[in-house]
């Protein structure tokens, strides 16, 4: 929030919203952050980290967090079917895109080939899953609680069972594959080598990176501004209160179905380009555990606020998919080094890619009991409540005669 | 009693307005009017149907029977952010602030219905949400000068003290630009200095935007000192209506608040005398 002093003549000053006193750290630990993400690929290259591809998952998988964030941290709608949306992105996308589906038979040559084009399926993709969002809200707009919670479990079981059977179009447990790749300049993502401007450049799975990355920003980019929109601030109204919310003039049928659905779609986006990514796309991909790994991710960070969802996903999925497979390396390493065959065959027994569970059951109770709000908190509520405040001690009419020039609002007709 | 609000002179206009809960009946065909600009308190022991009232009022529950006419326009089957929407702005016997979100987020929520722009404008900025958006601050800032309240803006509105956070669901009501202002008990809990300076709050707050008011209110310096009607409710039924000093007079409210008085044999040759 911006300070905003508006001193129109014969105004007061009264108009000033103070400034955030963290604004300046907060600028600069973005700015490092942006450098690094966008600079990734190449420190990635020149210190041989070896993880670009653990980091294109990892960065799908925040931003979906970032969605899952809207409904749960934004309107406080407990949603626990969440990959069903990401499902029907994926599937959305290679509907329209893998040479499997049955529309493959249907359009080329036909007015409608261009639906086969990535960007165009990705858009479809977005739309339907937002669609989705909206169908699926529509039943569960009266529930709350526990009960909303049972009905988005029981919608994210129906969408993998849906895909299963319905084998024309899906192609059922085998999955569609391959899937149409996203391009720019000629150049099809993750085919080598690729040829821009005459020039033959080998870049392997970077522009996927990229793509993920404004993706991700856009994503980031958007969900601010919607937080901070009267749509955003109905959110937190209904989370905080739904009966003072209906008072203050907040439709709660509007209000969330348009959190599902903007929820759902960024899910859309990110499960079209996984399916890209991936170039195969099956049912099991979209099983409970990944709902509750996303769930996860936005509680363990800091539920509403989306740093934290960005550190709460960083932590869990680089555990996931670099630490826990690097720390078994090094753990073997320093076993081999002690040259004893017993200790070396002890510590080659250590493997954390066994018990990642086990680590990230044991790490969520931790982190649960030691900080139950999440690691970065929505904190705007202190933990006490203001102190040293002057008593109420306006005199009546001089309150009443600042109140009289400060208000400047047309009386209600 | 009940006249036709023809004369447009009347913001709100009940009648035979009912609730039953089961066997229960809350409120029983009360006849209400509240004129423009009016101070009116609705009083009457717990339990008397004081809250059920409001909140049939403001849409909360729909009556069993009876018709609430708001501004010229039945109220019946709307939604209460449709009622909030033609007019009518509410504070809530336990204060209902959304403790999570500054004092000025709580105040825009309350222009919820007074502003317009979808997530489309709010995703792309257009001008006109950026406008509105502006206006909207600037004017909530000014409704949390009114309350002296504007040094705490930033401040998520659960760290306020009780008597602050009153004050601040009164700008959240008044956001909404109301023609009539319901206060469900704004003073309870207060201390006298804070008492008094609430009275003169919603005094001015009429004054200043010319809303009509209707409370709650138990604290009969509260009651006497502000209201220009009174109306009594007691088991749901209204018992007596007037001026503050008709009502303290009343026998019905007497004994309503009292009990009545045994009658001793002797007394019923003297009776005569109130009290």
């Amino acid at each position: 929030m911006q300070t905003a002093t508006r001193m129109t003549p014969g105004r007061r000053a009264y108009v000033e919203v103070p400034a955030d006193p963290h604004q300046t750290r907060n600028r600069i630990l973005q700015a490092i952050a942006l450098a690094f993400v966008v600079a990734y690929p190449f420190l990635d290259l020149l210190f041989g980290w070896q993880a670009l591809l653990a980091f294109i998952p990892m960065m799908l998988m925040i931003t979906l967090a970032l969605g899952l964030n809207i409904v749960v941290g934004y309107a406080g709608l407990l949603d626990l079917g969440y990959a069903a949306f990401y499902a029907i992105g994926a599937y959305a996308a290679a509907f329209f895109t893998s040479p499997n589906s049955p529309l493959a038979s249907v359009l080329p040559g036909s007015p409608f080939a261009w639906m086969q084009d990535f960007w165009v399926s990705m858009v479809m993709a977005v739309l339907v899953a937002g669609c989705a969002g909206a169908i699926l809200g529509a039943p569960t707009l009266r529930l709350r609680g526990d009960y909303l919670a049972l009905v988005t479990l029981g919608f994210g079981e129906i969408v993998p069972r849906l895909v299963k059977n319905l084998e024309p179009w899906t192609k059922g447990v085998k999955g569609m594959n391959p899937i149409g790749r996203p391009y720019l300049f000629g150049c099809q993502f993750g085919v080598d080598p690729c040829e821009i401007l005459g020039m033959k450049l080998k870049l392997g799975m970077i522009p996927y990176y990229y793509l993920t990355l404004i993706v991700g920003a856009i994503s980031i980019f958007a969900i601010i501004r919607l937080r901070n929109s009267r749509l955003g601030r109905a959110w937190a109204a209904i989370r905080d209160d739904e009966i003072a919310a209906q008072g203050m003039g907040i439709n709660p049928v509007t209000t969330k179905l348009w959190a599902f659905s903007l929820g759902a779609s960024f899910s859309g986006a990110t499960g079209a380009i996984f399916g890209a990514y991936l170039q195969t796309i099956s049912p099991d991909q979209f099983e409970y555990s990944t709902s509750v790994i996303v769930l996860c991710m936005v509680i363990l960070g800091g539920t509403g606020n989306i740093w934290g969802v960005m550190l709460g996903g960083l932590l869990i999925q680089s555990f996931d998919r670099i630490f826990a497979e690097r720390l078994t390396g090094w753990v073997h390493k320093a076993g081999a080094l002690t040259g004893d065959p017993t200790i070396t065959a002890a510590f080659n027994s250590f493997d954390l890619l066994k018990s990642r569970l086990l680590v990230f059951g044991l790490c969520l109770v931790l982190i649960m009991n030691l900080r139950p709000q999440g690691i970065l908190p929505n904190r705007k509520r202190r933990e006490t409540a203001l102190t040293d405040l002057p008593a109420d001690d306006v005199a009546p009419d001089e309150a009443v005669m600042i109140a009289g020039a400060a208000v400047p609002t047309e009386k209600p007709r | 009693m009940t006249t036709s609000n023809a004369s447009g002179d009347v913001v709100l206009d009940v009648t035979g307005l009912t609730k039953r809960f089961g066997g229960l009946v809350a409120v029983d065909s009360v006849d209400f009017q509240v004129r423009r600009r009016q101070i009116v308190s609705l009083i009457g022991p717990n339990g008397a149907g004081k809250t059920t009232f409001f909140n049939m009022v403001a849409g909360q529950y729909e009556p069993s029977a009876g018709r609430v006419v708001f501004d010229g326009k039945s109220l019946h089957g709307l939604r209460p952010h449709q009622i909030t929407a033609r007019g009518i702005g509410r504070t809530f016997q336990n204060i209902r602030l959304f403790t999570n979100e500054t004092l000025l987020e709580n105040v825009l929520v309350g222009m919820h219905s007074r502003l317009k722009s979808g997530p489309l404008a709010s995703l792309l900025r257009l001008p006109s949400q950026r406008r509105e958006e502006g206006e909207a601050r600037e004017k909530g800032m000014a409704l949390l000068h009114l309350v002296k309240l504007d040094q705490y803006a930033n401040e998520a509105a659960g760290n306020l003290p009780y008597g602050m956070q009153r004050r601040l669901e009164m700008a959240r009501a008044l956001a909404s630009e109301p023609q009539l202002l319901l206060l469900d008990e704004p003073t309870a809990g207060m201390n006298p200095q804070e008492t008094v300076n609430m009275i003169s709050l919603i005094r001015r707050v009429r004054d200043e935007f010319g809303v009509a008011v209707l409370l709650i209110e138990h604290d009969m310096q509260v009651v006497m000192g502000l209201s220009e009607r009174v109306t009594v409710l007691n088991y749901g039924q209204k018992i007596a209506e007037g001026t503050p000093l008709d009502v303290q007079r009343n026998d019905n409210v007497i004994e309503a608040y009292l009990g009545r008085r045994h009658k001793r044999p002797e007394d019923e040759v003297a009776d005569g005398g109130t009290h």
